[in-house]
Parts: structure tokens; C-alpha cells; sequence
């Protein structure tokens, strides 16, 4: 209206203040830290400096970062590029550190500053040699040193003192046979010719001017020894290295053309210390004691005498130990330790306790798996009163007087020891535990509320499954905290490191406990499914599908009761060349599962890139979409469908990328797209009755969004009951495409108990941000039906917008995202979210506001207040309007 | 009888020639007319005068509701189809009118004794009935009737599998 | 009703044809047809017919089966009655001599039913080759076992249906930035300012309430005139 602008062109700092009213979605300041939380990790730490009250280290993730040396806390980390393709080949801490990263071909040459991490400089190496090499500083050059087989050594040497000098020197060296043999050592190259006694000894300083190699036979170098000899790295302030046979090693100084062996043995993993006062020589070793596990021995480095041997508390759980560096303080002496589990702690020497550990394994997780707490023993007992086998009044009324009874002791008493133990429901069941695998074969159960460690397990020898070039490993809840005395029951199943064969370990998720440990089983497995079938035990069972098509029951005990449904169970197969498998259990018997082939499919020559189901648990609540004429669109929601997304190379469109729907039953595509010039990564999300995927569009250079929904028409084919057998009519897919301005690196969907909420689709950023974006966005809109609010349909916009209120990490940038995990909340409302990668977020999201929970200020006190008030003063006015009354009509 | 009504007419009638009321009582009557014939007509119209205004009465209230449907018409379409407060109130108002009515019909029926007091309650709860019917075509119009398949659909169970499926990409 | 679902089924798998024209590959492929009457574990297939596809562009395939001798008859009828599979072995052999083997699998007691009319859904990727071949009955609801007269289960209707793959969808920015041009010219040119009489616009207001004050009025002076 003109009055409107008028009073905006008069007044435009109101314009500012009105245009600035927006509805907030994001957090407030104050709610930061209450239902989320952030753990930061490095990763498997290869390299460690010790620099003031720092420690520096460079880890497998290729990853440097900057921890407190107190409490091991990370001051600064910086990620650098993506551990498969690149890693760190040497830390080096002088003046500045000196990193260098890279892959076969080229490497990337940085310094950093010690205090902050900024990056100072950077430069490449490149190299068209495709042999691995070694890098070492020495003297202010950077040596990069390329051993060819049989040939020669290629050094190049770079001047680190600013103009980056290259120069190449050319060492021939027949003599190395086998890569594994050689050390470098300062500026040393050396190796020995055969493991045994009869070899030689071979070494060359590179650095010297005119570079001679100098032979000596190890039998001159160690005397007489039967075993087999291993030659390995050892850190000293001179060229030095250790000669280790059967067990035990010698330290062996080369200086030019002596050989100095020292006479005293020591373990193969011996360090050397030379920053106190005396130099000193660590190594780890069993401890004597049986009670604690490791112990230090420190041995003098000049004469070789034991100085002492410190046990350690070390923690029963943790795997081998390995030192990573030493250094000492006026007397006090720090060794850091890193362990096969990726744990990476500091030792005090003196009285050998542990002053800080940092699980790292949490930084490769595979696997996760919310439970449910159980519920407290006051609320079991409560419950347990609707369970009462006795039907006789009087016992019922004795055990409701007792829980009420106990109920009024813990109300006026306060809280009984025994339930608060802390791992019970709370009233809204948003107290969970996360159960999660790791790639290193431990597992951990963290607590939602705080993000600490509930308890942890380590299984040895155990390898996750590999899965189109992921690690995978499969955890089913077999059994849920409620069924109350009966334990949870979570079971995982991995591959055995060195048979290869199958590996089963079932546990209980709220203690950790496992009565049986880990089974090995003879046979590879191909495939488990977790079947919805309970037995009597409240326990449902999982079959396991070997690689020779055999089914195996676990519990085997169950198999009575899965006899009964072997008619309605199917599964598929998937080998990555691209064939799908179908099979029944039609032919099983009483005693034996026999599976046989029922349907097969094949997408050769494409390379299989995602193969997505429905998550199990999830529930559809409306059966269809209802239109503005008030007719309803059904959808058609099949349970039994696959997802399916294959590329495959084509001369002319590059790449294409295909996507089929797939009834797992029957084996019938109901759907199939194709997608020319688009390659992957591609990122399929299955859901009700619809797919979402994102691809990069080659054309155009941009990730693209599709999103594919299934209806089946305006009237219900079968509304009782779903067989993928019965093809009435093929459904009808309603496709649209949008355009995503960011690289996703993993997409998931909201879940939740009901599925009455919204959906939000959560999509991982390279960023480090998790942005939400709501299906009402993506989904599909119906050609003949204008799109207004009134519908709940938002109008088409070809690009997603990613406003920052959408980022539910708001701040807290995760790095490398790996996966999203949902899991519903007992709440319709509320999801629990757990975001992996390098660091681990967890936080809750209500795609449609918390629609079932009072706003947290709801203020009670007032409304109750007000309430009394009024009904108060009612009653007194009644009281007063009466006598008033009376008195008018004496008059 | 004529003295009676003499009397009465006497009492409550404010003539100033009360006292000529001996003379008029001394002239003859006109031949052919005799004052108790017109008492009696008098009274019996009376009777059936009172009856017969009863009867009007009652069917005046029995056909009441029927009278109303033009005036609810006319405030339903002023009232509207949106769903706010007036028209809701104003279909509130169309409802509750008609039930309240039914639920008196049988005391507003008690002080009328006629003949065919049963006719006339059916006529009334009839009329009601019909506006009722009139609050339901509002609310059908405004969309508050659940007629089509969406308005059941909160209440469609989800169908049940016959077949279970599991499985994946071979784990090796 | 069967009559009605098949029509249904048929329009919906037409619908492919609709895209025959953005297809570039064309080609003839033949599918030699097996069926197993008998349920074991390994089953024997024998041979049913053959399909030949004359056109994958245009989905026009011509099928000849034999009809099923008494004792395949018996035998079907047999599996119908137990509730068994009735599974079908497909070996296609594409222009270039390549040969792939396809299984499916479909109740006997709905085949049954249907009285041997069956539809085989031949699945093309977007060069034509062949990923599947399914054959389905087309009907609302599965059955647990059947038992069906001989008479009926002699021939064979089967009707072959080819589905390419659609091309996927495309971000639609033209009519997108059409839309916001629009706007954009609409809100320029101003709204229409609102010109007409008082009495023009506020007509619906006014004219009931006099009609409003008439009534009220007539009915008021009435009873008043009434009561005097």
C-alpha cells in the first residue's frame, strides 16, 4: 500500500529492524552443550614431538595436531588431505615443523608453527617415479631418497633454509635386494644382503661428498647367531640401528667405516633417551608381576646396566603397547605410549601412572547401534504389577500397597543407592546408549547425555567385512533392556583377521558383558539377516548365509520356531560384479534351513555403487497423499523394494549412472532410470515410498538431487494386506531434480517411532556442517495440483537453499564426515542423531518442533498460582456478593 | 345473566352518564330483539373465540421453526465458508437452537391442551429437525463433514506383510 | 475383474512406449523359455517356447509355446494345489551372440488361477541390453494353493512387454526463472488502484443491512399497529 512505503521511505531504520524479523530455527546461545555434544579425535598416532608443555603429533589420518601434555586435551589440529589417497611420511620438529604428506607420486612439503598450527609454507615434490621412498631431514636438507631394486639409490636433497635447492646425487647400489631389509638412519642408508648370519652388512652415507658404501659381514658385526636376523630403525643422536634376532637386539653404531656394537641386549622396541642427564635407553617388556601387565625397564645407554624397571597400571582392556617418544624434565621422564587399539597415552616414569589416555579407535567407526536403558527398579516393580501371575485379590493388593509403600520411602527418604546407578531410563527415553564398532576391531558404548565412555571391549584378530571399498561390520539388537530380568542382547558379526572365516560375539550392550566371548565360526560369511520373529525368549534370531549358499541359525535353538515362517522368508545376494541373487527357504526342513534360488537378475557390465533397503523398524503412518479436490493418492509402499545405483563408463556420456527399484521378492524392476554424463560419489537414501540421490552432473559441474516417489492411484489395490506376488498394476513415479550447492559427503533421513513427523533429510557436508533439508522440499510435485501452504507443498525451486540455521552442528565443525546415524526417540517428535567421521557429534533433531513436549520455560509455578488465585477470589466474591445481597433487602 | 353482565359492564366501564343509566333501563326494547339471545352469542364466541386462539397459538409455535429457515438461510450465506469465528459460531448458534427446542418441545407443548396437541409437536420437532438439517448442509459446504476417503485416512491401517525380506551385498 | 485389472496393467506397462522416441539403440534379441512343473531343490527345466523381440525400440515381440501335454498339466495342477513355485528360466541371446541366463519365479496357484496368463516384463538398461526378464500374474491378491480344472491349463497367453529405461530428470531452472520474472515485471507495474465508488465496493455490506432494517422495522411497526 503507498501509506506502507511511505512511512518505510520516512523511517529506514525501522525498515532495518522489520526486515531483520526472521523466525529463528537455529539454537539460542544458552542452549549450546545442553542436548548435543562434540568429541574430537587424531587418529593412530605415528610421530610425536615433544615441544615445552605441548605435545606435537602426526597420526595414520594424516593429521597434525598440538595436545596439552597435562590432559591430553588437542590445543590445535589441522586435517590435511584424505588418508586413502595421501599419507604422512615424516614429522620433523626444529625451529618450525616440517610435515610431509603424499602418495606415490607427489607430496606436499609444509611447516607449521608450533604455538598456533598456522601454515607457514608450502611446496610440492613431484616425481615420476613410481617406487616408494623415504624422506628425512638431516642437517638442514630434506633428503628424499628412492631405493630402486637391484640399481641404484636416487637421492634428491632440498635446502630448507628458504630457497628450496634441489640436487640430485646418484648412489649406485646393487646390493639392495629387498626394500624391508633397509633402514635409514641420519644420513645412512643401510642394509643387510640375507636375514641370516651369512649375509652382509651394507651401508653408505649419503651426505658425504664422495658417498662409498662400506661392506661388513654380520657374522664380524654379531658374532654367532643361528636365528634370523632382522634389521630395524632405531632413534639416536648417531647413526645407529638395532641387528634383532630371536627376540632380543643389539644397538649398532656406523660411523664411516666402524662398526660399533654395543654389547648389551635390549627388546626390539627399545628407544633412546638423550635429553636428561645421562642418556638413557627405554624399552618395554612383560612385567614381572603378574598382577600388572607391562613395565618399563630403563637401561643406562653408556655402560648398559639396568638403571630400574617401572610396572605400570596398565588398564586390562588395551592392546599392545608400543613407544612413540620419551622425554625428561629436570627428573621427571613423560613416554608416550600408542597401542594396537589405536589408544594413545602418557606415561609419568616415575612411579609408572598413567596420566592420560585418548581412545582413538573412536575415530574410525564402522558400526552403530542405540539401545534402550532399562527402566529403573522402581518403575519395573510398578510394571511388573500388570504382569502378576496370581489372579487372587489379596496378593494384588499386597504387592500394590508394597510398591506404594516403597514408592513413599524413596519420596521422603531420597533416592535408594541401588537405582541410582545412572544407566536407567528417564521419562522421556531419551537416555540412550550408543553401541559403536570400530574399524580396529573395539568396541565402545557411549551415553547420549554425556558423551562419555560407558564401557569398552577390545576383540583381537578381528577384521570388518569389506563392502563396495568400505569396512563394514553388522550389530543386531537381538533383544531390547525391556524385557526385564532377561539381559539385552546385541550380537556382532566380523570376519576373522587370519582364517578369514566368520566371527560372532554377542554381549550384553548395557554392561558389556559376554557370557560366551567371541565364537569362531568355520565358514565364511556371506550374508546375516536379523529376523523379526521372537522366540520364547524374547530373542530374535539371525541367520547366517555362508559363501557356499549354507544357512546357519544362531541361536540354533530358535529353529523351531523360524520353521514356521520359512514360507515367508526371501533373500538376495549381491556380488559386486553386478548379479542379483534371489532365494527362498521354501524347501527347509524341520531339522535344516536349505535356500534355494528363486530369481536372477544382472547389471553387468555396471559397477554396482549403492545397494539400499528400508531401514527395518521404520513405520508408515499415512497411506497416502491427500489432494485439494479431498481425494486421497495412495502411495505404494513395498516393503521387499531395493534400491539400487550402478555407473558404468560409456565411450560416448563418460559416465551414466542407472538407478533401479527392485522388488527383492519377485525380482521384478518396477523403475529404472538412467542419468547420462553423471558420476558418483552417489549417495542413495530409501524411505517409504520414495528415493532421494545425489550424483555429480559432469555437464554442468554440479551435485544434483533427485528424488523418485512411488503412488500407487486414487484407489487402493490392497489395503489389508501387501504381497510383492500380487502385480496389480505397476506404480506410478511422480521424479523431480533439484541442484545442491555443496558436496555432500553422506546423506541420511530423519526416523522416528511413528513416522507421524516430517522427514528432514540430514546431508553431511565436505565443509564439516550437517545441514537438514526437509522432504516437503524435495519432494516430487504433482503436475495438476497447485502448490501453495495450504497443501503443506512448498513451491519448486531448482536450487536447495542451505540457509545457516539448517546446520544442526551450528558451530562445531566435524571433520571428514563418514556417516549419519538416526535412531528414533521414544518421543514421536525427536530423533537421535550421531554424526562420525574424525570426530563424533551426537545431538537430537524435531523435524516438526517438539510438537509432544511442553517448551522447556513452560512456567508451571504461575499457571498454578494464577489457577488458585482465581478460584480463590471466585468463591470469596460469591461469599461477599451474598451478604451484600442480604443486607439490600433489610433495607 | 343479563343483570350479571350488566353489573360487570357497570363496574369497569368508566361512563360519565352513570346516572342515566335508570333511563335507558326504563325504554322498551325494539320489537324482535330480546337481550338473552345476544348474551348467549356473546358467550359462545367467547368459548370458541378462547379455544380458537389457542389452537392459533400453538400452531403459531408448532410452525415457528419453519418460519425461521429462510432467516438461517440468509445467515448462513452472509456467514460464509471459510473456518473462523463467525461462521463457526454462527453454525454453533444454528445447532444448538434446534436441539434446545427439541429437548423443551415437551413443556413448551404442556400448557397447550387442544385437540391435536400430538399433530403439533410432531410439526415442531419436524420444523427443528429441519434446521438441523440446515446446519448440517452448512457444515458439508464449509467441509466439516468427513464424506470423502481423506477424512479416514488418519485411521487406515498400514497393510501387513505376507513376505519377509533380508539380505545384501555378499560380505567377502 | 481380472479383465478390468489386466486392461490396467497393460495401459500402465504401454506407458513405456511413450519414450521409444528419445531411445538411440535398437535391436532384436531371442529368449528361449524353460519352466520347472516339478518343485525340488534342483529343478529340471524343460523347454516351454520361445520370444522373439523384434524391436526393442518399438517392444513388438512375437511368442510361440507349445501347449502343455496332460502330464505337465497334471503336474501343474499338482504344484497349484501344494502352494509351490512355478519357476521359469529365461536364456537370452542379444544381436552380438552374447547369451545371459535369467530366473523368475511366480506362485503356481496364481498362475493357475489366471488360467496361464501370464506377462513377462523384459527389462532393457539405457544400451539396451538386458538386465531381467520377470514374468508376473497380474492380480490383487495372493492365493494359498488352488486346485483348477485341466481343461484350463492348456494354453499359454502370455503377453511380452519390454521397459526401457527413462531418462532421469532434470533440474527445471528455465521455467523457474521465468516464474520469478514474472514477479518480478508484476509487482513493477503496481497493483490496480481501486478506483470505483464507495458504493461500488462496499455494496455486499450495505445492501444486507438495509435489508436487515427493513425487516426488522416491518416486523416492528406491525406489532405495534397489532397491539393498539
Amino acid at each position: 500500500m503507498a501509506s506502507f512505503q511511505s512511512i518505510m521511505k520516512k523511517y529506514p531504520s525501522l525498515l532495518v529492524i522489520l526486515l531483520n524479523f526472521q523466525t529463528l530455527l537455529a539454537l539460542y546461545e544458552d542452549q549450546v552443550g545442553k542436548f548435543d555434544w562434540k568429541r574430537s579425535f587424531i587418529g593412530k598416532v605415528k610421530y610425536a614431538h615433544f615441544d615445552a608443555s605441548r605435545i606435537i603429533v602426526g597420526t595414520e589420518e594424516n593429521i597434525i595436531a598440538s595436545l596439552n601434555m597435562k590432559n591430553g586435551n588437542i590445543l590445535w589440529r589441522q586435517l590435511m588431505e584424505n588418508p586413502k589417497e595421501q599419507q604422512l611420511m615424516l614429522l620433523h620438529s626444529d625451529r618450525d615443523l616440517l610435515s610431509v604428506s603424499g602418495t606415490m607420486n607427489n607430496w606436499f612439503v609444509r611447516t607449521w608453527d608450533h604455538q598456533t598450527g598456522t601454515l607457514l609454507s608450502e611446496w610440492t615434490i613431484f616425481s615420476d617415479k613410481n617406487i616408494p621412498s623415504v624422506f628425512t631431514v638431516e642437517k638442514g636438507t630434506l633428503l628424499h631418497i628412492f631405493p630402486t631394486q637391484n640399481s641404484h639409490l636416487d637421492v634428491v636433497t632440498y635446502n630448507l633454509d628458504g630457497n628450496n635447492q634441489k640436487n640430485t646425487i646418484k648412489i649406485p647400489a646393487p646390493w639392495i635386494t629387498d626394500i624391508s631389509n633397509c633402514v635409514l638412519s641420519k644420513s645412512y642408508y643401510i642394509c643387510i644382503s640375507k636375514n641370516d648370519i651369512s649375509g652382509q652388512l651394507y651401508y653408505v652415507n649419503i651426505l658425504s661428498e664422495k658417498p662409498k658404501v662400506y661392506i661388513k659381514t654380520l657374522h664380524s658385526v654379531l658374532g654367532d647367531t643361528p636365528d634370523l636376523i632382522e634389521i630395524l630403525p632405531f632413534e639416536d643422536i648417531f647413526p645407529a640401528f638395532l641387528l634383532s634376532s630371536n627376540g632380543q637386539a643389539k644397538v649398532i653404531h656406523v660411523d664411516e667405516d666402524v662398526v660399533n656394537t654395543k654389547i648389551f641386549k635390549v627388546m626390539p622396541n627399545a628407544v633412546s633417551n638423550h635429553n636428561g642427564e645421562k642418556p638413557f635407553i627405554y624399552q618395554l617388556e612383560p612385567a614381572s608381576n603378574p598382577d600388572k601387565l607391562v613395565q618399563i625397564r630403563v637401561k643406562d645407554y653408556a655402560t648398559c646396566q639396568d638403571e630400574m624397571a617401572t610396572e605400570l597400571e596398565y588398564p586390562v582392556g588395551l592392546g599392545a603397547p608400543i613407544i612413540i617418544a620419551t622425554a625428561t624434565k629436570n627428573t621427571l621422564t613423560d613416554v608416550l605410549l600408542s597401542t594396537t587399539d589405536n589408544a594413545f597415552m602418557l606415561v609419568r616414569l616415575s612411579d609408572g601412572k598413567i596420566m592420560w589416555t585418548r581412545e582413538e579407535a573412536l575415530s574410525n567407526i564402522i558400526a552403530v547401534e542405540f539401545f534402550e536403558l532399562p527402566v529403573s527398579e522402581l518403575d519395573a516393580s510398578i510394571e511388573n504389577e500388570f504382569k502378576a501371575s496370581s489372579n487372587s485379590i489379596l496378593s494384588m493388593l499386597s504387592h500394590r500397597l508394597n510398591t506404594q509403600a516403597k514408592q513413599l520411602s524413596t519420596l521422603i527418604f531420597g533416592e535408594h543407592p541401588m537405582s541410582s546407578s545412572g544407566l536407567v531410563r528417564d521419562a522421556f527415553g531419551l537416555h540412550k546408549l550408543i553401541v559403536v564398532a570400530t574399524s580396529v576391531g573395539k568396541l565402545f558404548a557411549i551415553d547420549t547425555l554425556s558423551g562419555s565412555i560407558v564401557w569398552s571391549y577390545r576383540l583381537p584378530n578381528v577384521k570388518p567385512f569389506s563392502i563396495l571399498g568400505e569396512d563394514k561390520i553388522l550389530l543386531f539388537a537381538q533383544r531390547t533392556a525391556r524385557y526385564a530380568p532377561l539381559p539385552a542382547q546385541c550380537i556382532l558379526i566380523a570376519n576373522d583377521k587370519y582364517s578369514g572365516n566368520g566371527v560372532i560375539f554377542q554381549f550384553d550392550p548395557i554392561t558389556g558383558y559376554s557370557q560366551k566371548g567371541i565364537e569362531k565360526l568355520n565358514y565364511q560369511i556371506a550374508q546375516a539377516i536379523h529376523l523379526p520373529y521372537e522366540d520364547d525368549q524374547h530373542l530374535k534370531p539371525v541367520l547366517m548365509i555362508s559363501s557356499t549358499n549354507e544357512v546357519y541359525l544362531y541361536p540354533s535353538c530358535a529353529m523351531g520356531e523360524v520353521y514356521k515362517y520359512t514360507s515367508k522368508l526371501y533373500t538376495y545376494l549381491v556380488d559386486n560384479t553386478g548379479s542379483f541373487k534371489g532365494y527362498s527357504f521354501i524347501h527347509s526342513t524341520k531339522d535344516k534351513l536349505k535356500m534355494t534360488p528363486s530369481w536372477e537378475l544382472q547389471l553387468q557390465p555396471a559397477k554396482l555403487v549403492a545397494v539400499k533397503t528400508k531401514h527395518p523398524n521404520e513405520r508408515v503412518h499415512s497411506q497416502g497423499r491427500v489432494l485439494p479436490d479431498r481425494s486421497v493418492y495412495y502411495k505404494y509402499v513395498n516393503p521387499n523394494l531395493i534400491a539400487v545405483a550402478t555407473v558404468s563408463d560409456d565411450p560416448v556420456h563418460k559416465h551414466v549412472l542407472s538407478v533401479y527399484l527392485i522388488d527383492g521378492v519377485t525380482g521384478l524392476i518396477l523403475y529404472a532410470t538412467s542419468h547420462k554424463r553423471s558420476r558418483g560419489p552417489i549417495h542413495l537414501v530409501h524411505s517409504e515410498n520414495w528415493i532421494v540421490y545425489s550424483y555429480f552432473n559432469e555437464r554442468f559441474r554440479r551435485t544434483e538431487f533427485a528424488a523418485a516417489e512411488l503412488y500407487e492411484g486414487h484407489v487402493q489395490s490392497n489395503s489389508s494386506v501387501f504381497s510383492s506376488f500380487a502385480v496389480s498394476l505397476l506404480p506410478h513415479v511422480q521424479t523431480q531434480s533439484y541442484i545442491l550447492p555443496a558436496t555432500p559427503l553422506s546423506v541420511t533421513v530423519t526416523l522416528t517411532e511413528r513416522g507421524i513427523t516430517n522427514k528432514f533429510l540430514l546431508a553431511g557436508l565436505s565443509g564439516g556442517g550437517v545441514i537438514e533439508i526437509p522432504w516437503l522440499l524435495l519432494q516430487p510435485r504433482l503436475n495438476d495440483i497447485p502448490c501453495s501452504p495450504e497443501e503443506s507443498c512448498i513451491p519448486y525451486m531448482p536450487e536447495i537453499p542451505l540457509p545457516s540455521e539448517a546446520v544442526i552442528n551450528y558451530n562445531q565443525t566435524i571433520g571428514r564426515i563418514d556417516g549419519i546415524e538416526v535412531a528414533p526417540a521414544r518421543l514421536e517428535s525427536t530423533s537421535h542423531i550421531l554424526v562420525h567421521g574424525i570426530d563424533l557429534f551426537y545431538t537430537k533433531v524435531a523435524p516438526s518442533k517438539t510438537f509432544d513436549m511442553l517448551k522447556e520455560d513452560f512456567d508451571h509455578m504461575m499457571i498454578i498460582l494464577v489457577l488458585t488465585g482465581l478460584v480463590i477470589s471466585s468463591y470469596l466474591t460469591k461469599y461477599l456478593a451474598s451478604k451484600k445481597a442480604l443486607k439490600q433487602m433489610w433495607k | 345473566m343479563a343483570n350479571k353482565t350488566q353489573n360487570l359492564r357497570t363496574k369497569w366501564s368508566l361512563d360519565s352518564i352513570r346516572t342515566n343509566r335508570v333511563s335507558a333501563e326504563a325504554l322498551a326494547s325494539p320489537p324482535g330483539y330480546s337481550s338473552s339471545s345476544v348474551n348467549s352469542n356473546a358467550e359462545v364466541s367467547k368459548k370458541t373465540d378462547v379455544s380458537r386462539l389457542i389452537n392459533k397459538k400453538s400452531w403459531d409455535i408448532a410452525l415457528a421453526p419453519l418460519k425461521q429457515v429462510p432467516m438461517n438461510l440468509f445467515i448462513m450465506y452472509m456467514a460464509g465458508n471459510s473456518i473462523s469465528i463467525f461462521p463457526i459460531m454462527m453454525v454453533g448458534m444454528l445447532f444448538m437452537k434446534p436441539l434446545q427446542a427439541i429437548w423443551s418441545a415437551k413443556t413448551t407443548f404442556k400448557m397447550m391442551e387442544t385437540s391435536n396437541a400430538i399433530l403439533q409437536m410432531i410439526v415442531y420437532i419436524l420444523g427443528n429437525f429441519v434446521n438441523i438439517g440446515l446446519a448440517l448442509y452448512k457444515c458439508h459446504s464449509m467441509g466439516l463433514l468427513p464424506t470423502h476417503a481423506s477424512d479416514w485416512l488418519a485411521f487406515v491401517e498400514p497393510p501387513t506383510r505376507l513376505e519377509y525380506l533380508g539380505g545384501g551385498m555378499i560380505l567377502n | 475383474m481380472l479383465c478390468y485389472l489386466s486392461a490396467f496393467l497393460v495401459i500402465s506397462l504401454n506407458v513405456q512406449k511413450s519414450y521409444s522416441s528419445n531411445i538411440e539403440y535398437d535391436g532384436s534379441v531371442t529368449i528361449r523359455l524353460q519352466h520347472a512343473l516339478v518343485a525340488s531343490e534342483d529343478p529340471v527345466f524343460t523347454d516351454r517356447g520361445n520370444v522373439t523381440v523384434h524391436s526393442l525400440r518399438l517392444g513388438q515381440a512375437t511368442i510361440n509355446q507349445r501347449p502343455l501335454s496332460p502330464d505337465e498339466q497334471l503336474q501343474l495342477r499338482d504344484l497349484a494345489a501344494k502352494n509351490h513355485f512355478y519357476q521359469l528360466k529365461s536364456i537370452v541371446t542379444a544381436n552380438d551372440g552374447s547369451q545371459k541366463t535369467f530366473l523368475s519365479t511366480v506362485k503356481a496357484c496364481m498362475l493357475a488361477e489366471s488360467e496361464l496368463d501370464d506377462r513377462l516384463s523384459v527389462s532393457i538398461d539405457y544400451m539396451g541390453r538386458v538386465i531381467a526378464v520377470t514374468s508376473i500374474i497380474a492380480s490383487k491378491s495372493t492365493c494359498e494353493g488352488a486346485v483348477v480344472s485341466l481343461e484350463k491349463l492348456k494354453h499359454f497367453t502370455t503377453s511380452v512387454y519390454v521397459r526401457h529405461t527413462e531418462p532421469g530428470p532434470i533440474p527445471d531452472t528455465a521455467s523457474y526463472i521465468q516464474k520469478l520474472e514474472r514477479e518480478r515485471e508484476a509487482k513493477e507495474k503496481g497493483e490496480v488502484k481501486d478506483n470505483r465508488s464507495f458504493l461500488a465496493k462496499y455494496w455486499m455490506y450495505i445492501v444486507p443491512l438495509v435489508i436487515i432494517m427493513v425487516v426488522s422495522s416491518a416486523t416492528n411497526p406491525d406489532a405495534q399497529q397489532g397491539s393498539q
